[in-house]
C-alpha cells in the first residue's frame, strides 16, 4: 500500500457537512495544551455513531491505505479558533493522518510539512491532506467563517 | 504575559522604505543559508523549542543591522521616531518574504518591535495574546505590533509576491506616541 503525502482528492457527499455540523452542535470547546504556555481552541468529537462514522470512512475508501474507523474525529473551528502545531499521531492513533475540510475558504486552511517545505493548503471541499506519522501540522486562527473538518488515521 | 499590542499608522513612509529595501536586495541574507551543508535525511524540519537565534528552519530573507546602508536606516528612523533618536541604541533589521516563505512558530527572548511595511489581503502575523488566545494580525503597511517575548508567534507561508516587515530591538520610540499602544 503506497501513501503519498500532500493534497489528495476525496469524494465528499453533499449531505456530509450538514451531518457533521449537527454532530458538533452544542459541544464544549476543547483546549488541549499543545505547546508550553499555550492551549489550542476548537471543538472536537470522536465519532462513535456508526452511521456517520461509516459515511466518513467511506470518503477515504478510494485512497490507498485502510482508514481506521476507531480514529474518526470531526472538528469545528469557530472564527478565532486554532490548532497549535502538533505532530500527526498525537491525537489520532493511525500511522498516517487524513484530514479534509467540509467548507471552502479563501483564507483558512492547514499549514503542514509537505514535499520538503511548509505549505499552506486552503480549505476546499473535495481536497484532503494526507500526512505521514510524525509530521507537523497546525490550523492558524480561523478568520473567514466557522471551519468544519474531518481527521482520521489511515494505515 | 503582556497582551498583544497593535497600533496602526505608526510608520509614515512605508513605500519609501520598501523602495530602498528593494534597491538593496543583494544585501539580504537567505534562510535557510544556501551555503549550509544539507541536513541529514530524516532531520525533523521543525522544533518549536529551538533557540530563537536559529533561523535555518525558517524560509525568508533578512537585511541585518550590520549590513544596512545608512540611507535605509535613516529613512526608517525618519519614518517612525522623534527627531534626535540615537540610532546606535537600536538593532534594526528588514525582513523580506517571497511567495511561499514563512517563519515557523517560536518564542523570543528579547522585547522586539514589529512594523508591517506592506499591505495584504491574505498575509500577516499569528501571535499569542494570552495563554488561550491566538490572534491573526493582517498586514497593513505602517502597523506596529508588539507581543510578549514569550508569546508564540509565526508567519504562515506567504501568498503575496513580496512581503516586507521591520524588526527592531527594542521597539523604537514613536513620534507623538508614548508607546502605550492599544491592547487587542
Amino acid at each position: 500500500m503506497i501513501l503519498t503525502e500532500g493534497p489528495t482528492e476525496v469524494p465528499v457527499a453533499h449531505t456530509l457537512p450538514q451531518e457533521v455540523r449537527a454532530a458538533l452542535e452544542g459541544l464544549p470547546v476543547t483546549a488541549p495544551q499543545d505547546l508550553t504556555g499555550a492551549r489550542s481552541r476548537y471543538t472536537d468529537l470522536a465519532v462513535d455513531q456508526p452511521g456517520l462514522r461509516d459515511r466518513l470512512v467511506a470518503v477515504a475508501s478510494s485512497l490507498p491505505g485502510t482508514p481506521d474507523p476507531a480514529t474518526v474525529r470531526v472538528q469545528r473551528h469557530d472564527v478565532g479558533d486554532f490548532t497549535l502545531p502538533r505532530r500527526v499521531g498525537d491525537t489520532v492513533a493511525g500511522d498516517w493522518e487524513l484530514t479534509f475540510p467540509l467548507s471552502d475558504s479563501e483564507v483558512d486552511g492547514v499549514t503542514a510539512w509537505i514535499g520538503g517545505r511548509f505549505e499552506r493548503v486552503l480549505d476546499r471541499v473535495g481536497t484532503g491532506l494526507l500526512l505521514p506519522p510524525g509530521s507537523w501540522a497546525w490550523v492558524s486562527p480561523v478568520r473567514g467563517a466557522p471551519r468544519y473538518s474531518v481527521v482520521m488515521g489511515v494505515r | 504575559m503582556r497582551p498583544l499590542t497593535v497600533v496602526p499608522d505608526v510608520v509614515a513612509d512605508c513605500a519609501g522604505i520598501v523602495s530602498l529595501a528593494r534597491r538593496y536586495r543583494h544585501l539580504f541574507a537567505d534562510h535557510p543559508d544556501p551555503a549550509a551543508p544539507p541536513r541529514p535525511a530524516g532531520t525533523d524540519p521543525f522544533d518549536p523549542y529551538r533557540d530563537s537565534e536559529y533561523e535555518d528552519d525558517d524560509r525568508y530573507h533578512v537585511l541585518q543591522s550590520a549590513w544596512m546602508p545608512e540611507d535605509l536606516r535613516a529613512a526608517i528612523f525618519a519614518a517612525i521616531t522623534p527627531e534626535g533618536t540615537p540610532k546606535r541604541d537600536y538593532y534594526v533589521q528588514v525582513n523580506r518574504y517571497d511567495r511561499g516563505d514563512y517563519v515557523l512558530p517560536h518564542r523570543d527572548s528579547l522585547r522586539q518591535g514589529l512594523y508591517m511595511l506592506t499591505t495584504s489581503g491574505t498575509d500577516g502575523l499569528n501571535a499569542q495574546h494570552d495563554p488561550e488566545t491566538m490572534v491573526f494580525v493582517p498586514d497593513r503597511a505602517g502597523t506596529f505590533v508588539e507581543h510578549d517575548p514569550q508569546a508564540w508567534h509565526w508567519v504562515d507561508p506567504v501568498a503575496c509576491e513580496e512581503r516586507y516587515t521591520l524588526v527592531t530591538i527594542p521597539p523604537l520610540p514613536h513620534r507623538g506616541d508614548d508607546l502605550s499602544g492599544e491592547a487587542v
